[in-house]
């Protein structure tokens, strides 16, 4: 039964139709294989092959995954509120009412959506820590954890940004007070201020302008700066595991355990 | 210890292998999804929908009421007025007519008003989150925009939003209205209306400037002390003051008080004193005064009307010689009363003052002892007259009226719970804080000045629901969804006829023009309905007409040259210009007719139920007696009467009968002759016509 | 190593859920029941049944239930306890009878209009329930318009009762009309005969002329009005015929 499912697998992975459709055909050599990566255009930005190592639930407690992880439910969740939510003051707060009492599912997916949020952002701050504990940002990663900040900055402003959205009296007040905060900015801080609110007072066009911020702008750059995080982790040399990492590229890198690669039953059987 | 070694070992096989818990934490997430889509079909309102499904199936009419029934959220969407209410997709049976004798909840039927709930949902009147889905978020959402649900006890509330004239199926709201006015709480707190104009006082709460002229200092002491003490039907709230204080206010205003010239009068002493102690109260009682005033009877009830101040201890609070210039020339101490000036003979005044002074309440003054006032007990009493806002309701010389002394109350009903105050225990809603606040006024926090007032607890309701009503959406509905309130118009009659009838006060009674009282009949077509002759002998001896009423017009004893002017006035300015007076005449009406008339009077319109024309027979006295009919009515004005009375007097309750002309000229004809004792051209015949008559045989 | 911190995550992450899965503990309070000192042998209402009050609203007078002894004298300190159909709030629900035997309790009727049974209920020595039943009625908008409607234009007739603002004429009237709780007169006639009554006279129904027609004087929402009121008040209650389907 098993060899049958899998020979119609193998013959339909030969067939012209799979291949026209995935131009690196099919096979398990390691070419195949890595040819299914490399040639994807979604795919192709991770590495075709990972260190075992790099596997290791202690290496990173998945904390970077995670986030994006949660960044993917909220992409999710934000375009299905997307179809029910107007960003104009006299419909924005009964649109968000609506969720919760008429959308089947609504009240689960603004839940989520905000569950979520705060999830993130609490796991990219254990990301930051983790990583700043193990010493994952040691040449040559310095410039992927300047990325990283960026993005933990990105992933603020759309917190704050997406606070506004629902319109209540906790939305307003809380733009309120940051964006008096923002004013306080010597020299151009009035013109912050004006540029952010669209206006003096939190109004229709903040509202507008943050709708804007947290739906297109934010979340492309969130995009952009991912990939760029992740491009920089496969050529700084994948994800730094202290124990197994091999000696540093540069000199002036202090003397790491100049070991060979283990493998992963050694690592395992370590107390 | 072995069972969690094994629990471990099992928990480390499932979860150990990174790929293994991948792959299973996947799966609980897949289950976890099925969360939602489950929560939402198991929701709140579509597990009512099944029990309203059940409850119908055992009904007679199951079938017509299912077809009726759609499952589903239903909505009733009002874009222009704001509204999006769910609330039927619970309350199922809400339109159904045949749900009448259902009671349990949600599915009872809605009681029938006079609007259909497609035209204004169920928010604009009952109040609640209208797009909530769930009973907890519908019934009791404090959140903004929306208000809790308000209980059934204040839903008069919701008509007074639009309504603003009295309605006659919301008695609750109109009696907390003229609660509001007869109290005076708006001469504190402004209530403005949606049209712009203020509602406006109806109490008449008397100047100061010359109180000592009127009362002593004791009196004053007393009454701020317990106003209910004096005068139990009292509209002056009780201030909860100190004694000090009472005793600063009452020397401030005594100091502060100016003499008038004409205050008082001194009558010739034999007057007095050789009068019959029956007659002062008989001429008390032929003067009418028991129409504006009350007087508690022998048994303790208040007899009498509430336009003038209770009576019933006025012999300790009025000086006698004040109350002689007062009955002689009430206007002369205070312009604006609605006191009419009786001319009563010195006798009369000796009579009706000595009556009025022998009524004294000996308790109330018995432990009131006042020093001499000092210069600074007089300076603090001024400024607790300034602190208690008196002079927001008397006029006190040297105190202005204080501007906004109680909060605005325009929007009272929509003010929001953060601005609101509780004591402990107290359920946080707006209906409870108004009811409290209106019942304990002080307890919400120290240094409170609104006074108590004793109102029984549905005047409390009343008063509360007529406060409830005042919303921000009366403002933002659309205008002409607003129904105006009848308001008063500024007619006083002019001339000569027009100062008589000031100083007679003829509009404290009635009604002329759109300007006056409603204890008496309107007046502004009087010169249409009656007869000179009638007019002027009722003037100078005014008779009862309606036998059943307990209010009375009083003798003012006018001279001739008074009374002619007044009829004069009346009989040729207060016509209504679509009445021709002689379109009927007054007489030679034929025998037949005048027979005819007859018959339909006692046969086919059965009038004797309330009207009396043989005063030996017939015994109605709902409306007024006929027997002289015809030497009181204009004949144009009987007919049209007869043809449609709500149009000469809107809200009379004789019927229309939907009289044929020719029904209403023989009934004409048959008042006409109508003149009294020696006039009645009944004769024989009569007796057995009533007999036939009451049997409803009809002609 | 990378297995058993998978372990102690997953454990903690379980732990967590099965906590957030439990609802916390509510404080619940007992409601302090009085404790009767003595037991009556008889049961009756003293004032406040039969009462027209405003449905949601309190009734205008409390209801007072007196418990008496053999004798016929008050019993001190025996146990009253009030119930009625869902809805009906009573403040208090159950009390003891004081020095002269009575028991006061003010009676929010529910939101429905309609009439309304309730259930005074007090012991008697041996512990059989003696239980009393209150009839009170609550009006809904309709039957107070009507209530006031007829208050305006029926009730100097149909009322045997004067005050001192309204004297009846109810015994003027060569023929006597009902009052409107005579529900042995009024139940007998159907809406659309009351309406026929009202609207065109006595004469519409074969009844006397003295009472006279009101169509072109109320409005038809108003004589419905005084229908609905007429119904509420009716004494035997008045049951609203069910629909009637045509026999084949």
């Amino acid at each position: 039964m098993q060899s049958r499912i899998s020979t119609n697998l193998e013959r339909l992975r030969a067939s012209r139709l799979w291949n026209s459709i995935f131009r690196s055909g099919s096979g398990t050599s390691t070419l195949h294989r890595s040819m299914a990566i490399q040639q994807n255009v979604f795919l192709h930005i991770l590495p075709t092959k990972v260190r075992r190592r790099m596997l290791n639930f202690d290496a990173t407690w998945y904390l970077g995954t995670l986030t994006l992880g949660t960044f993917l439910v909220l992409v999710i969740t934000g375009i299905l509120l997307m179809f029910y939510y107007h960003p104009s003051v006299p419909q924005a707060y009964f649109d968000m009412k609506d969720l919760r009492y008429v959308v089947s599912s609504g009240l689960f997916l603004r839940n989520l959506h905000r569950w979520s949020a705060h999830a993130m952002v609490l796991l990219a701050f254990a990301h930051l820590f983790r990583v700043f504990y193990r010493g994952a940002y040691r040449p040559p990663r310095e410039f992927n954890w300047v990325v990283g900040i960026i993005l933990l900055l990105v992933t603020l402003l759309l917190s704050y940004t997406g606070y506004l959205l629902p319109w209540d009296q906790l939305a307003f007040w809380a733009i309120t007070v940051g964006s008096n905060i923002s004013s306080a900015v010597p020299f151009v801080g009035q013109k912050i201020h004006f540029l952010l609110l669209g206006g003096n007072l939190v109004n229709a066009n903040a509202l507008l302008r943050f709708y804007v911020l947290h739906c297109v702008i934010l979340p492309l750059a969130a995009v952009m700066l991912i990939a760029v995080h992740f491009w920089r982790i496969r050529k700084d040399g994948g994800l730094y595991v202290q124990q197994s990492e091999p000696v540093a590229q540069c000199a002036e890198e202090t003397a790491g355990p100049a070991t060979t690669e283990e493998t992963a039953e050694e690592v395992m059987a370590k107390p | 210890m072995r069972t969690l070694k094994n629990c471990w070992n099992s928990w480390r096989r499932l979860f150990g292998d990174p790929i293994r818990a991948f792959g299973i934490t996947s799966v609980l997430l897949l289950i976890a999804l099925a969360i939602a889509p489950a929560k939402d079909h198991f929701s709140e309102w579509r597990h009512y929908q099944h029990g309203y499904l059940k409850l119908i199936q055992s009904r007679r009419d199951a079938p017509v009421l299912e077809r009726h029934f759609q499952a589903g959220i239903h909505q009733i969407w009002l874009p222009k007025l704001g509204v999006v209410d769910r609330c039927e997709t619970c309350h199922v049976g809400l339109t159904e007519t045949s749900l009448g004798d259902v009671r349990m909840e949600p599915y009872s039927r809605h009681p029938a008003i006079p609007h259909s709930m497609q035209q204004f949902g169920c928010v604009v009147c009952h109040r609640g989150q209208g797009a909530a889905t769930t009973v907890a978020a519908a019934h009791d959402s404090t959140l903004a925009p929306n208000e809790p649900i308000l209980p059934a006890r204040y839903d008069e509330a919701a008509c007074g939003q639009c309504h603003h004239a009295d309605l006659e199926g919301t008695p609750t709201l109109n009696q907390g209205r003229e609660l509001l006015a007869r109290y005076g709480c708006v001469r504190c707190h402004t209530i403005k209306l949606p049209d712009g104009s203020a509602m406006q006082p109806t109490d008449a709460p008397p100047p100061l400037t010359h109180i000592a002229d009127k009362t002593t200092r004791e009196w004053i002491y007393a009454w701020l002390k317990d106003p209910a003490s004096y005068a139990a039907s009292a509209t002056m709230p009780n201030f909860l003051l100190s004694d000090q204080e009472a005793r600063d206010i009452s020397a401030f205003l005594m100091a502060n008080s100016v003499p008038k010239p004409g205050d008082t009068a001194s009558l010739k002493a034999t007057s007095a004193t050789n009068a019959d102690p029956a007659a002062g109260a008989s001429l008390y009682g032929e003067s009418f005064c028991a129409s504006c005033h009350a007087m508690q009877n022998a048994a303790g009830n208040l007899v009498g009307g509430d336009l003038g101040p209770e009576l019933t201890a006025v012999g300790t609070k009025v000086k006698p010689e004040w109350l002689t210039a007062w009955l002689r020339d009430p206007r002369n101490y205070d312009a604006g009363t609605a006191m009419p000036h009786y001319r009563f003979t010195d006798a009369q005044l000796g009579l009706l003052s000595g009556f009025l002074e022998s009524k004294t309440n000996s308790d109330l003054l018995a432990n009131v002892h006042l020093d001499p006032a000092t210069p600074e007990q007089i300076a603090h009493g001024k400024q607790l007259v300034e602190v208690y806002g008196c002079a927001a309701c008397h006029a006190i010389r040297g105190v202005p009226k204080p501007d906004n002394y109680g909060p605005d109350l325009s929007r009272v009903g929509s003010k929001p719970l953060a601005q609101l105050v509780f004591t402990a225990g107290m359920p946080r809603t707006l209906p409870t804080y108004l009811s409290n606040k209106i019942e304990h006024p002080r307890i919400f926090g120290p240094g409170l000045h609104m006074p108590q007032f004793t109102f029984t607890p549905a005047q409390v309701d009343a008063l509360t629901t007529a406060l409830l009503s005042l919303t921000d959406r009366s403002y933002t509905l659309p205008a002409k969804m607003q129904i105006a309130a009848v308001g008063q118009s500024s007619y006083t009659p002019a001339g000569k006829a027009g100062e008589l009838m000031t100083d007679l006060n003829c509009m404290a009674c009635h009604r002329i023009n759109g300007h006056g009282g409603d204890m008496a009949p309107d007046l502004s077509w009087e010169g249409s309905a009656v007869q000179r002759q009638w007019l002027d002998a009722f003037l100078k001896n005014p008779n009862t007409l309606r036998p059943a009423l307990i209010r009375r017009m009083p003798r003012f004893n006018l001279t001739d040259q008074e009374r002619t002017e007044l009829t004069n006035y009346i009989m040729t300015v207060y016509q209504n210009p679509k009445i021709d007076r002689d379109a009927m005449p007054q007489s030679g009406y034929s025998a037949e007719m005048v027979e005819h008339g007859r018959q339909l009077f006692y046969g086919k319109y059965a009038c004797q139920s309330c009207h009396i024309v043989d005063p030996v027979q017939d015994r109605g006295y709902i409306g007024p007696t006929l027997t002289d009919v015809g030497s009181r009515l204009n004949a144009e004005w009987i007919y049209l009467w007869l043809k449609n009375p709500q149009q000469l007097r809107p809200g009379t309750i004789e019927p229309n009968r939907g009289m044929s002309d020719d029904d209403a000229r023989a009934l004409t004809a048959f008042l006409t002759m109508q003149k009294g004792a020696g006039s009645r051209k009944s004769g024989a015949g009569v007796a057995s016509l009533r007999t036939s008559g009451t049997k409803g045989v009809g002609q | 190593m990378k297995r058993k911190a998978c372990l102690i995550t997953s454990s903690i992450v379980g732990t967590l859920a099965v906590l957030a899965a439990c609802g916390c503990a509510r404080a619940h309070k007992t409601p302090t029941v009085p404790h009767s000192t003595a037991a009556g042998s008889a049961l009756q209402v003293s004032s406040g049944d039969r009462q027209l009050g405003s449905a949601g609203a309190p009734l205008p007078q409390p209801l007072v239930m007196q418990v008496n002894d053999d004798q016929g004298n008050g019993v001190t300190g025996a146990l009253v306890q009030f119930s009625g159909p869902a809805g009906v709030k009573f403040d208090p629900s159950e009390a003891l009878s004081d020095s002269s035997g009575q028991v006061t309790t003010s009676v929010t009727l529910g939101n429905t209009a309609g009439r309304y049974e309730l259930t005074a209920v007090t012991y008697n020595k041996t512990g059989r329930a003696l239980s009393v039943q209150v009839p009170e009625l609550a009006a809904g908008y309709q039957e107070e318009l009507g209530y006031q409607v007829q208050r305006k234009y029926c009730s100097r007739c149909h009322d045997p009762e004067s005050t001192p603002e309204q004297v009846s004429n109810h015994d003027n009237l060569a023929v006597a009309p009902h009052s409107f709780d005579q529900g042995n007169t009024y139940n007998k006639l159907s809406d659309a005969d009351l309406m026929a009554i009202i609207g065109h006279g006595g004469p519409a129904m074969n009844l006397s002329a003295l009472m006279p027609p009101y169509d072109k004087t109320l409005t038809k929402a108003d004589i419905q009005a005084v229908i609905a009121y007429i119904r509420l008040v009716s004494d035997p209650p008045y049951q609203a015929p069910g629909v009637v389907y045509a026999k084949p």
